[in-house]
């Protein structure tokens, strides 16, 4: 015969370990559920160095076909170069952003600007997640290329035209609809909000 | 060795050079519409697309569970749904159990159906009788059929008139010996005479035979013969030259339906005078030529609930058709199936076309009302010589004619309270293109309720804007023909 002393603390104990139990299980699926939406197979990029300016964005309205200028403080490089990809790279972070009026995937990357022919043109090597996971429709299309080009041109002088290619390569259009064996001029004249 | 290297050279240029097959093809001739569809063979069995087939009644979409495949077609007179199940001959159209042929089968996201069921699953969706010529795979939805008679003149020269119970345009094809008259989209039947033979020198006979999707009127003649059109496209008139002996002519061919018109070393003329006169030969037909953006392979976007672009813009293109059509202007669809055309081939066809404007259609979900695009040009691109146009900027010599376009259909989509925004983009084929031309991109309506709620999938939304677009394009075609 168990003592009833005895019989009640196992008792205790027993449902003191079951729920540790759903609770140890419980906070697994949160780590999971963490883990999840953290991962991102976008490239990390390096730490910028450099001093903080203003960057200047267009950042496009897809409902309504316009282009908003917006004026951003970020780490700007002085080379040249990784200047331009940090101000792409600044574009591109706020139509990634939650309730973005012109959405871009999470995945989407710029991973090189070259400037050629003096620094007139900027040839912008986006990775394939940028072309692949765009939505597809002219006027979309149309929208992130003229952003690109506007935004390069409003903060890098001496950029006339954009030339954008994916992974290294050229392609016909972005997503179906805009060329993107064109060149985009910097000036190029858009509905304004 | 060096045999057998011949021999397989030798099968590598016949291969190469025997002549590509026929596409297979369906003819559908409602009261509302005729359209052709193409025929595909699977299993040893013929089969057509669903949607191709229904589409044209309205805005369908073909949604799948499994193996259970739903079909709901929106339009003017009300929905219907029909299910098909993978494989299974056995469906269902508006609640009630039809038997087809063959199983029904499915690639990837279109469902097909066997052509021999074609004519009970027409008449379960359209509520009408039809009537299904096997051998010419030709439907006739309902009482459509276009009846001609015949009358020769013996007068000299020696004409023989085609009088048709309704307008019809066929392609005109002339040959050594004969004149072929061939109907694409036309319920033409046969006479009730046929063959029929006439005591004449010049124009010895007639006979009508249908094939593949359309009906042919071969007249033989032993001298050049010349069609003409009159009465509204209700009388045809071939006329033979006096007999003398002639040097043979080259096959010419004259395709005013034509999606890849052939250069052409006759012409036709249409007379504007009743009775069958012979005129000299007039400028051809004001001709529209509309480019249902993506198809096949390309589907374009995705519009929500399984809905394609490829889709959209073709149903909005058979409507602008049927718009310009109610308006005496010929149209020309550069697909009007499930076609995959590459974009280069696409300003080929257009500027090989004897078409006066060419109109580009897309969808999206983007923003509202209809965006329109010209074409964009950046930088100094002059034109500089008309004979020779450079591939990516031929449009330059064009632009201010599209413009003029685009000016139109602003004001005719603003007065049918539908929004617009004109725009210009590098989208292709616009800028290769040489006549006027512009690119109409159909986003989701935003002012009538029942529209909203159905999107791009609004038969009556698709039906305001095919108007707004037949009324502007009939509005510059005096400019137009002029340019």
């Amino acid at each position: 015969m168990i003592p009833r002393n005895l019989a009640i603390t196992i008792v205790i104990l027993l449902v003191a370990l079951a729920a540790m139990g759903l609770y140890g299980l419980h906070l697994r699926r949160q780590a999971l559920q963490l883990l999840k939406t953290n991962a991102s197979t976008k490239p990390v990029a390096p730490p910028v160095n450099g001093p903080t300016g203003q960057v200047t964005v267009f950042i496009p309205d897809d409902d309504h076909g316009t282009l908003a200028q917006k004026t951003v403080a970020a780490a700007l490089p002085s080379e040249p170069t990784l200047r331009a990809r940090e101000v792409l790279h600044v574009l591109i972070a706020q139509c990634q952003e939650k309730d973005s009026t012109h959405p871009i995937s999470s995945n989407a990357d710029v991973k090189d600007v070259f400037l050629v022919d003096s620094g007139k043109t900027a040839v912008i090597n986006v990775n394939a997640a940028f072309a692949d996971e765009h939505r597809s429709g002219v006027m979309v299309e149309e929208l992130t290329m003229v952003a690109l080009a506007r935004t390069l041109g409003a903060n890098i002088s001496g950029v006339q035209q954009i030339k954008v290619i994916v992974e290294g390569r050229e392609r016909e259009t972005l997503a179906g609809h805009a060329s993107l064996m064109d060149f985009y001029p910097t000036n190029l004249d858009w509905r304004a909000e | 060795m060096q045999r057998y290297f011949q021999l397989l050279l030798l099968a590598i240029l016949l291969l190469g050079f025997s002549p590509a097959a026929e596409e297979k093809l369906l003819a559908v001739y409602t009261p509302q519409t005729s359209y052709t569809i193409p025929v595909l063979d699977h299993d040893g069995q013929e089969y057509v697309s669903l949607t191709d087939l229904v589409d044209p009644f309205g805005t369908s979409t073909l949604t799948h569970k499994g193996n259970r495949w739903k079909l709901r077609l929106a339009a003017s007179g009300g929905t219907m749904e029909a299910e098909f199940s993978d494989g299974n001959d056995m469906a269902k159209v508006r609640g009630k159990k039809l038997q087809l042929d063959h199983g029904f089968w499915t690639d990837g996201q279109r469902g097909y159906v066997p052509i021999g069921s074609v004519p009970q699953l027409m008449s379960a969706v359209t509520r009408q009788a039809t009537d299904f010529r096997v051998n010419s795979r030709r439907l006739f939805v309902g009482n459509v059929t276009t009846t001609y008679s015949e009358e020769n003149s013996k007068t000299s020269p020696n004409r023989l008139v085609l009088h048709f119970s309704a307008p019809v345009n066929p392609t005109i094809s002339t040959e050594p010996g004969r004149i072929l008259l061939t109907f694409k989209r036309e319920p033409v039947i046969a006479p009730d005479t046929n063959p029929q033979s006439f005591d004449s020198q010049t124009i010895r006979s007639s006979s009508f035979a249908e094939n593949n999707g359309a009906a042919e009127i071969a007249i033989a003649t032993t001298t050049s013969a010349l069609a003409t059109f009159s009465d509204g496209g209700r009388t045809i008139t071939v006329t033979a030259s006096a007999p003398a002996p002639l040097p043979p002519q080259p096959a010419t061919t004259i395709a005013p339906n034509s999606a890849q018109p052939t250069t052409q070393t006759a012409k036709a003329s249409q007379s504007t005078t009743s009775g069958g006169t012979t005129q000299a030969t007039s400028p051809p037909r004001f001709t529209v030529l509309i480019d249902p953006a993506h198809g096949g392979d390309d589907p374009g976007a995705t519009l929500g609930n399984g809905l394609l672009e490829k889709d959209v813009t073709l149903a909005v293109a058979r409507r602008i058709r049927a718009e310009l059509e109610q308006r005496g202007i010929n149209v020309v669809l550069l697909r009007d199936g499930d076609a995959t055309i590459a974009l280069d081939q696409r300003a080929v066809s257009a500027n090989a076309s004897r078409a006066s404007l060419y109109l580009c259609i897309h969808a999206t979900t983007f923003g509202t009302g209809v965006h329109l695009y010209s074409a964009r040009f950046t930088g100094d691109v002059k034109l500089t010589n008309r004979v020779f146009l450079p591939w990516n900027s031929a449009q330059v010599a064009y632009l201010d004619s599209s413009h003029n376009l685009e000016a139109s259909l602003v004001t005719e989509l603003d007065s049918r309270q539908i929004h617009s925004l004109p725009l210009q983009s590098t989208l292709q084929p616009l800028r290769s293109i040489a006549k006027p031309a512009l690119a109409i991109e159909v986003a989701e309506p935003e002012n009538i309720p029942n529209d909203i709620q159905e999107g791009l999938s609004s038969v009556a939304y698709q039906q305001s804007i095919a108007a707004a677009v037949g009324a502007a394009i009939a509005d510059v075609r005096a400019s137009l023909e002029a340019h």
